[in-house]
């Protein structure tokens, strides 16, 4: 395969689809003033429409006609609204959690869901980190849907990767934007890997420790089983080195971890998780 | 005029066929094929060209949905004169930057049969793009369907170009993936 033939291949696709995106136009959320303004239209119109019913309904002033609210069939060359889809255009909740801290609960392999708190989010501040996640500079491009309150401010969820929830966008007080990471605790592999939306093995990419990478399927396989039987073991120590593990994932992000094969640990900021005899020597394997 | 007006026209063999067409579908497939050749000139030769091929197709079909199929064969025309272009060493255009895009999402050599043609392939990525959610959907198709500029995306879909940019990143991978794990099955 080309990517020319790709190119032509897109062409082939199912016309539905064409058309779909032609008619697709995102409306532009409506500024508070004018929130308010709409609202208090659909009361009046409500209200209206109210006052007919009850004209027409009980003969007063009209003689008791049909419903005066009979809705029309749109003219046969009606242009088509450029959504197809209302519920899609419907405006998205303003601060719909109100103030007690809303629940992320990131999909599981079985449903059961992860909790993971608004505040043990934590803002990012080192540039490196986000570059690590293909993170573009502007965070309030990927603001997606209101989470809840955090330390630092109001948490959104990334949009495009609101199945893995390891970072957020976070407004603070000034009106600045900046990302944020999960910063709390994460009681098993099964967690991390939600964390980062990974539901199989498929879903990873690369294991890296200082020395070596690998992409073999048959090592992320290994690694993605061992993985997820992690349990965590509380705080991690304090001072012991180690090297650092960088897990990347298909969807462009990446979790450290920090290995300490003394203490036959992996690492997050929050938890340690002993390794077990398998993972160890699969790690020990990727530094040779 | 409604598209299901024009279709009887060129069943009508009419010669407002052509102009009717021109009046509603102008600008959209001058827009496709300037997107794809960055020429006003070549992008009018190829738009010319795409009537003709309208007009020797209907009859005998009877395009479901007329935007699309006039859409297609334009951009397939546009494809061509790209590629010809290309070879002569002339000409520039955005389709060049797709290719490029593209070339991240292209499968492992010999994870897929290497006969496909751009039906099958097409065929998988209708695959694909069923399993998208519709926002994601709308920027791939109008990326690599249309070649809209990223800008352009970023308007329509109300968020920023950066956004757009970091959604398509993430969708070339997917794609990657989903070829692979296609092909192997095959």
């Amino acid at each position: 395969m080309t990517p020319f033939l790709l190119l032509e291949a897109v062409g082939e696709i199912n016309e539905q689809y064409v058309e779909e995106a032609e008619r697709y136009r995102r409306k532009r959320a409506l500024s508070r003033p004018l929130r308010w303004v709409s609202a208090a239209a659909c009361l009046a119109v409500l209200a209206a429409a109210g006052t007919v019913w009850l004209k027409t309904s009980s003969g007063i002033g009209t003689g008791g006609s049909s419903s005066a609210a009979t809705a029309e069939a749109p003219p046969e060359n009606a242009v088509l609204p450029e959504s197809l889809d209302a519920a899609d255009d419907a405006e998205p909740k303003a601060g719909g959690a109100g103030p007690n801290a809303v629940l992320y609960t990131a999909p599981s392999a079985d449903d059961a869901g992860f909790a993971f708190l608004p505040e043990d989010y934590r803002a990012v501040e080192d540039a490196a980190i986000l570059t690590e996640n293909g993170l573009p500079e502007t965070a309030e491009e990927m603001r997606g849907d209101y989470l809840g309150e955090s330390p630092g401010g109001s948490l959104y969820a990334l949009a495009g990767l609101e199945d893995a929830p390891a970072f957020a966008v976070l407004e603070r007080e000034d009106g600045s934007f900046a990302y944020a990471a999960y910063e709390g605790p994460a009681e098993s592999g099964e967690a991390l890997a939600a964390l980062y939306g990974a539901d199989s093995a498929e879903s990873l990419a690369s294991l890296s420790l200082e020395s070596g990478t690998s992409r073999d399927e048959a090592v992320l396989e290994e690694f993605y089983s061992c993985f997820l039987a992690l349990e965590s073991a509380g705080a991690p120590p304090e001072s012991a080195e180690g090297s650092l593990l960088r897990v990347g994932f298909q969807n462009g992000l990446v979790l450290r971890m920090e290995y300490l094969p003394e203490e036959g640990l992996l690492c997050t900021g929050a938890d340690a998780y002993p390794a077990g005899e398998e993972l160890a020597a699969l790690l020990d394997s990727l530094e040779q | 005029m409604d598209d299901s007006q024009i279709i009887a026209l060129y069943w009508a063999r009419s010669e407002n066929a052509i102009a009717e067409t021109d009046r509603k579908y102008g600008s959209y497939c001058r827009t496709i094929a300037r997107n794809i050749l960055h020429s006003e000139e070549d992008a009018e030769e190829c738009v010319n060209d795409a009537y003709l091929g309208v007009w020797n197709a209907i009859p005998p079909q009877r395009p479901a949905i007329f935007s699309a199929f006039i859409g297609k064969i334009t951009r397939n025309l546009s494809l061509h004169r790209f590629q010809k272009n290309r070879a002569a060493k002339r000409g520039g255009g955005d389709a060049g930057v797709l290719l490029s895009e593209l070339e991240g999402c292209l499968p492992a050599p010999g994870s897929l049969d290497e006969t496909m043609d751009a039906r099958s392939i097409g065929e998988l990525l209708d695959r694909f793009l069923e399993g998208l959610p519709r926002e994601q959907r709308v920027i791939f198709v109008r990326r690599y369907w249309y070649a809209d500029p990223i800008a352009d995306i970023a308007e329509r879909m109300g968020m920023g170009q950066s956004r757009v940019t970091s959604i398509l990143f993430r969708l070339r991978g997917r794609l990657q993936k989903f070829l692979e794990k296609e092909g192997v099955s095959l």
